[in-house]
C-alpha cells in the first residue's frame, strides 16, 4: 500500500513484515509507555492542572529514595499479577480475572488468622509457608473455572475471569461487613483480640468493614538493609522460574504452539485441555500468592480496599508491555509502580482522583495496541522518482 | 395514589433493563458487523460522566445523553480505527478502551463535582432527573401488573423502539443485509460491492455511542450518588454477555435485558429479607447467573452449530 503525501515528491510505502525484528517489540513498548506519559499531559490540562506539576511529582517519587521504596513496595503485587498473566496470554488464553484471583489469594490467606484470633494457634513458623500454600492452591483452583469452561465448551474466557473478579470482591464484601463471620467485631475474636487491642491502645470501630488484623507472626518480613518486604525476592524468583518454564520445557514449547495456531497444536497431539488446566492452575496460584503478599505485608486487614488499585487490571497492561517476557515484566511493573504512586500523591496535593492513574494505563494500554502496527507493518517514507 | 408492589418492582426491572438494553443492543449492532467491543464498561462510564457533567451545565438531560451519545461514539471511533483500518487485536484495543475509560470517566466525574459544576449545581439534580420521571397515565397506571407499562420514562421506550429498530433494519432493509454479511463474510460482501471499511466504522461509532446513552441513562436515572468510584459496576461486561445469550438478535436482547433488570431489581426488595451481610453475596448473582448462562449458550451453540457471526474478532484485509 502506498499513501501519496499530497504537495510532496514523498510518499508512505506500507507492507506487512515478513519477520519481525527482535528490537522492534521492545521499542514500541518504550515508545509507548513514554508518549502515553506526555500524551497524559492533555487530562492534566483538561481538568486545569499544569501538566509540569504533575511531572514534578513523578520525577520526586522517582529521585527520592523514601517515595521510590514506597513505589517498588506498591510494584511487588503488580509483579505477581502481570507474571500470572504471561503463561495463558502466550497461549492465547485471555486471562482477566487477576484481580480477582489475587482477591482470592489474600482471602485464603486469612483463614490462619481467623484461627489464630479465635484461639487456635499454629507453631510460629508455619504461618507464613502455610498461608502462601494456601493462597496459591485455592486461587489456581478458582483459576480452573474458566479454564475447564473455555477447553470442554469455548465458553468465552474473558467474560468469565471477568465476571468471577466480582463474586471474589462481593465475597469479602460478605466476609467482612458488619455481621459477616469475619468482621473484626465478631465475638468469637472478643476474648484475644480485644486484649489485643487494649495492648495497642487502639479500639474496635462500630461498623467497619474489615477483619481484625494480621498478627506479627504472620506478617512478610522486610528484606535487610532495603526496607521492602520480602515479597520482592519471591517475585524475582518466580520470574526467574517462568523463564525457565518458557524457554527450556515442553510445557513453554506446547504453550507456545498453542498460541499461534489452536489447530495446529491439536494435530500436534497437544492435549488442550490438559494443558489450559495446568497453565491456568499456575497463573490463577501465582496471583494469588500476589495477594498474600499484599495482605501479610501492607494491607495487614481483609477489606474491600484491596481492590481499590486495581492490580489485577494494571497487571494485564504489564504483562501486555513487557511482551510477555518475565524479566522485563518485573522493570514494567516498577514503572506502573511509580506511576501509581505518583497518583497517590497528585490525590492529596493536586485534588485530582486517584483514579488518573487508570487513565494513564489505559492510554499507555491504546497506544501500545496502536504501536504494534509498527511491529506487524513496515512504514516508510520514500521519494518519487 | 400509591403504586402496589408488582407494579413498583416491575417498572424498576424496565428501568434497570433498559441500561443493560441499550448498551447490549450497542454491542449488537457493532458485533453483527463483525467487530467485538470489549471496551463498552469504559464508554458507558465515559457516557455517564460527560451526561451529568453536560445535562447539570445545560439544565437538560436530553442534551446530557446526546452528549454521551456523541463522547462515547468518539472513543469507540479509536477502536474502530485500530481494529478496521490497522486490523489489529479486537481484544487487547476493547480491553485498553475499557481500562481508559473507567480511568479517565471517573477522574474528570470526580474533578467535575469539586470545582467546575460546585455544591450548587449538585442542587439542580432533582431538576434533571425530572426530564426522565416516569410518565404516569391517570387511571390506567394503578391497573396491577398492566400499569406498570403505562408509567415508565420516556427511554425505557426508546430501549423497546431501539430494539425493534434495529430488527427491522438487520431482516427488512438492504443495509441490514449488507452488515449482517460483513459480519459472516466480508470477502463476499466486498466482492458484492459493500464497503466493508465504512460499514464497520459506522456500527462501531453507533453501538458505542450507545453504550454512552446507556452510562448516562444510569446515572441520571438510577445512581444515588456521582463522584468518587465507577458507577458502572461491571453492567458493561453483563451487556456483552448478554449479546452472546440473545444470539445476536436485538428482539431476545430485549428479553435477557430485562432479565437482568428484574434480577437486579430483586435485591431492593430482598434487602428486607435477608439480615445485614447475606445480603451484599446477593450482589454476585447477576455476575453469577451470567457465567451459567454463558456456559448453556455455548453448549448450545456447540450442538446446533450456530453461534457468533461467522467473521467476529476478524479483521478484514483486501489481500
Amino acid at each position: 500500500m502506498a499513501l501519496h503525501i499530497p504537495g510532496t515528491k514523498y510518499y508512505v510505502k506500507v507492507e506487512r513484515r515478513l519477520e519481525v525484528p527482535r528490537m522492534i517489540p521492545a521499542l514500541v513498548s518504550i515508545v509507548s509507555a513514554i508518549a502515553g506519559i506526555l500524551l497524559g499531559g492533555i487530562i492534566f490540562l483538561a481538568v486545569g492542572i499544569d501538566p509540569m506539576e504533575a511531572y514534578t511529582r513523578i520525577g520526586r517519587v522517582v529521585t527520592n529514595p523514601a517515595f521510590l521504596g514506597n513505589a517498588i513496595e506498591v510494584s511487588i503485587p503488580i509483579m505477581f499479577t502481570s507474571l500470572a498473566l504471561i503463561l495463558p496470554f502466550r497461549m492465547a488464553f485471555y486471562n482477566i480475572g487477576g484481580e480477582g484471583q489475587f482477591e482470592i489469594g489474600a482471602i485464603v490467606a486469612m483463614i490462619p488468622v481467623i484461627w489464630y484470633w479465635a484461639g487456635f494457634e499454629l507453631p510460629t513458623f508455619i504461618y507464613l509457608p502455610f498461608m502462601a500454600l494456601l493462597a496459591f492452591v485455592i486461587a489456581g483452583l478458582w483459576a480452573l473455572i474458566p479454564a475447564f469452561l473455555r477447553a470442554k465448551w469455548k465458553v468465552n474466557e474473558i467474560l468469565v475471569t471477568l465476571m468471577m473478579n466480582f463474586i471474589s470482591l462481593q465475597i469479602i464484601w460478605y466476609l467482612v461487613s458488619p455481621g459477616g463471620p469475619w468482621n473484626e467485631a465478631n465475638p468469637a475474636f472478643r476474648e484475644r483480640y480485644l486484649a489485643y487491642l487494649k495492648e495497642q491502645g487502639v479500639s474496635i470501630i462500630p461498623g467497619f468493614k474489615g477483619t481484625p488484623v494480621v498478627p506479627e507472626v504472620a506478617r512478610m518480613p522486610t528484606i535487610p538493609g532495603l526496607g521492602i518486604n520480602a515479597g520482592l525476592v519471591l517475585a524475582i524468583v518466580i520470574a526467574v522460574v517462568l523463564w525457565f518454564i518458557s524457554s527450556k520445557t515442553i510445557i513453554g514449547y506446547e504453550v507456545r504452539i498453542v498460541g499461534e495456531s489452536e489447530k495446529a497444536a491439536q494435530y500436534a497431539g497437544i492435549n488442550y485441555l490438559r494443558l489450559v488446566l495446568l497453565v491456568m492452575f499456575i497463573s490463577g496460584g501465582l496471583a494469588g500468592l500476589g495477594g498474600f503478599v499484599n495482605l501479610t505485608a501492607d494491607l495487614l486487614k481483609l477489606s474491600p480496599e484491596i481492590s481499590t488499585p486495581g492490580y489485577g487490571y494494571t497487571g494485564i497492561i504489564a504483562a501486555w508491555l513487557s511482551r510477555l517476557n518475565p524479566i522485563a515484566a518485573l522493570i514494567v511493573s516498577v514503572f506502573f509502580g511509580i506511576l501509581t504512586q505518583s497518583a497517590y500523591i497528585m490525590q492529596q496535593e493536586l485534588r485530582i482522583s486517584h483514579y488518573v492513574s487508570v487513565g494513564f494505563e489505559g492510554l499507555i494500554f491504546i497506544l501500545l495496541v496502536i504501536g504494534d502496527f509498527f511491529v506487524y507493518y513496515r512504514v516508510r517514507l520514500m521519494k518519487k522518482v | 395514589m400509591e403504586l402496589d408492589i408488582v407494579n413498583l418492582f416491575l417498572i424498576q426491572s424496565l428501568t434497570i433493563g433498559t441500561v443493560y438494553l441499550i448498551a447490549t443492543l450497542g454491542e449488537v449492532l457493532s458485533e453483527r458487523a463483525g467487530v467485538v467491543n470489549l471496551g463498552l464498561e469504559g464508554l458507558m462510564e465515559v457516557g455517564a460522566t460527560v451526561a451529568i457533567i453536560v445535562a447539570l451545565m445545560t439544565e437538560n438531560a436530553w442534551i446530557g445523553l446526546l452528549a454521551a451519545f456523541l463522547a462515547a461514539a468518539a472513543l469507540a471511533a479509536i477502536h474502530a480505527f485500530t481494529t478496521v483500518s490497522l486490523k489489529l487485536n479486537q481484544f487487547a484495543s476493547g480491553l485498553a478502551i475499557y481500562i481508559f475509560g473507567v480511568g479517565i470517566g471517573v477522574t474528570f466525574r470526580g474533578y467535575a463535582r469539586d470545582i467546575i459544576l460546585g455544591p450548587q449545581a449538585l442542587l439542580k439534580i432533582p431538576k434533571i432527573k425530572a426530564a426522565l420521571a416516569s410518565i404516569r397515565i391517570p387511571g390506567i397506571s394503578n391497573i396491577p401488573i398492566i400499569g406498570s407499562l403505562f408509567s415508565l420514562d420516556a427511554m425505557v421506550y426508546f430501549g423497546i423502539f431501539l430494539g425493534l429498530l434495529l430488527w427491522f433494519i438487520f431482516y427488512k432493509t438492504r443495509i441490514g443485509l449488507n452488515i449482517r454479511s460483513v459480519g459472516e463474510n466480508p470477502a463476499a460482501a466486498d466482492a458484492a460491492g459493500v464497503n466493508v471499511f465504512r460499514l464497520r466504522y459506522i456500527t462501531t461509532i453507533i453501538g458505542g455511542g450507545l453504550a454512552g446513552v446507556a452510562g448516562g441513562y444510569l446515572i441520571i436515572k438510577i445512581a444515588t450518588q456521582i463522584a468518587g468510584e465507577t458507577v458502572i459496576l461491571g453492567r458493561g461486561w453483563i451487556a456483552i454477555a448478554l449479546v452472546i445469550f440473545a444470539f445476536w438478535d436485538p428482539l431476545r436482547a430485549i428479553i435477557g435485558a430485562y432479565l437482568f433488570g428484574a434480577l437486579e431489581a430483586s435485591f431492593y426488595w430482598l434487602q428486607g429479607y435477608f439480615g445485614g451481610a447475606t445480603v451484599v453475596m446477593l450482589k454476585a448473582v447477576p455476575h453469577i447467573s451470567a457465567i451459567i448462562i454463558l456456559t448453556i449458550m455455548s453448549i448450545e451453540a456447540l450442538r446446533k452449530r450456530i453461534g457468533a457471526p461467522e467473521a467476529l474478532g476478524k479483521p478484514y484485509s483486501r489481500e
